[in-house]
């Protein structure tokens, strides 16, 4: 299920720390139920054998462990807040994920302490660091479903584009070839030129494969050709990889933005912006220039520089209302 | 490049496929050098036979306006510019003409408009 609106904060948030406060009150009762039991002082750190070689006090410990209780809880909760529901699930189930392992881990160890007189007879027991590792992904899993998803709405700075207009049974389909900017071009061409020379002058037959094998990245990635047509955008290289799609179903909203390759991407290729407006969005850009945007309904961002990236972005918005009309 | 057809057209799917490419040379749009899509990649993002696209391709390359190789697609022919140029010219004399011929009627702009829509959409 997939919201078109970014649902309330208090939502995402209370999804995000739910299982995060869950796994401190439990600690906390076990913490609770186990004081009078605990020895002082109880082992806290053990050699590579396993052997303890560090002590501290049972306060010392449960400070510890509630400690990082809270920590992961403010994590998730700062997760919940992420604009993006993709950002906010995966950094929401890391933070859940991580305090449910550690807080089941050091639980664990100090469960064979329990009631021992000598703590450093108590090996480290690793059975503890296997459910804490497995409690760890439940809750990091079962923290990214209670996020809901929605789709992102377009980054500030990032417009919409007018529909193309489609008559009821007509059919179009935008094409067109991107290619890399000549310094990248010149780039790939001196990296091949360069180890064919090496090679030959070596004359080293394995040494070929290096030319070869950069050669036939050329062809496969310097270059690919963008469709836009009713099962929605295509990109592919003209070995058929690389390649991307995102089905029109898939579309959530369609925008056309000017992308600066090195500013925001760092370089020519298959990438994703560091910086700017479409930071965290990933694509083809192959050159600086205007790129066609794609919001998926799950919340990624995918986009691809070509030449007349407008006419291209508004026939993919004409077919998205086209479908979300027949849904 | 933008092709558009209309399945549900009286004018052969071919002819329409043939007709998009020549206006957008017309419009200056496309330019000699380019690459079409793949004849199998255009079908299947129309919707359309294969066959129907290679008789547009083949109607495009009979006229001078692509030149198609094996393995290598569609690419417009440098003859197009100059082609698509004549094909311009040859519609502004005809123009002309009309113009001429309309005005002798007393038609107005308006009246002269009513009737090109009316016949261009057959």
């Amino acid at each position: 299920m997939i919201e078109q609106e970014r649902p309330s904060s208090g939502r995402v948030v209370m999804g995000a720390v739910a299982l995060p406060l869950l796994m401190l009150l439990l600690s906390g009762a076990v913490l609770a139920l186990w004081w009078g039991q605990l020895p002082d002082p109880v082992a806290s750190h053990w050699d590579a054998a396993g052997r303890p070689d560090g002590f501290s006090s049972p306060a010392a410990v449960a400070s510890l462990l509630m400690g990082l209780g809270v920590v992961a809880l403010i994590a998730a909760a700062w997760a919940g807040t992420a604009s993006t529901s993709t950002a906010a699930r995966s950094l929401a189930a890391l933070a859940s994920g991580t305090g449910g392992f550690l807080l089941t881990s050091l639980l664990g160890t100090l469960a064979p302490q329990l009631g021992v007189g000598d703590v450093s007879t108590v090996m480290l027991p690793l059975p503890a660091f296997v459910v804490g590792l497995v409690i760890g992904v439940a809750c990091g899993y079962a923290t990214s479903l209670l996020i809901p998803r929605w789709a992102s709405p377009l980054p500030q700075g990032v417009d919409g584009v007018r529909p193309a207009e489609l008559g009821p049974t007509e059919v179009a389909v935008w094409s067109r070839v991107a290619l890399t900017a000549t310094p990248g071009i010149v780039i790939a061409a001196s990296a091949t030129a360069l180890t064919l020379l090496f090679a030959l002058v070596l004359g080293s037959a394995w040494m070929l494969v290096v030319p070869l094998a950069l050669g036939l990245l050329m062809v496969a990635a310097l270059s690919v050709r963008v469709t836009v047509g009713p099962q929605g955008l295509r990109v592919a290289g003209p070995l058929g990889w690389p390649r991307a799609v995102v089905g029109i179903d898939d579309v959530a909203a369609v925008a056309a933005a000017e992308v600066r390759a090195m500013a925001e991407f760092g370089g020519w290729g298959y990438r994703v912006a560091v910086r700017g407006p479409l930071q965290g969005a990933k694509g083809f850009v192959l050159r600086s220039g205007r790129a066609i945007v794609v919001i998926r309904r799950s919340g990624g961002v995918e986009l691809v520089v070509v030449d007349d990236a407008g006419t291209g972005a508004a026939l993919l918005e004409g077919y998205r209302q086209r479908a979300a009309q027949l849904r | 490049m933008l092709i558009r057809i209309d399945p549900a057209s009286d004018v052969p799917l071919y002819e329409q496929l043939a007709a998009s490419v020549r206006a957008q040379l017309a419009a200056g749009s496309i330019a000699a050098g380019e690459r079409l899509p793949g004849a199998r990649d255009l079908a299947q993002s129309l919707g359309i036979n294969l066959h129907t696209v290679l008789r547009g391709y083949n109607l495009l390359r009979d006229e001078g306006l692509l030149e198609l190789r094996r393995g290598r697609g569609a690419v417009v022919a440098g003859s197009a510019d100059a082609v698509s140029t004549a094909d311009r010219a040859t519609l502004a004399a005809a123009l002309e003409e009309v113009r001429r011929a309309a005005q002798r009627l007393g038609l107005s702009a308006d009246e002269l408009a009513t009737l090109v829509t009316k016949g261009y959409g057959r």
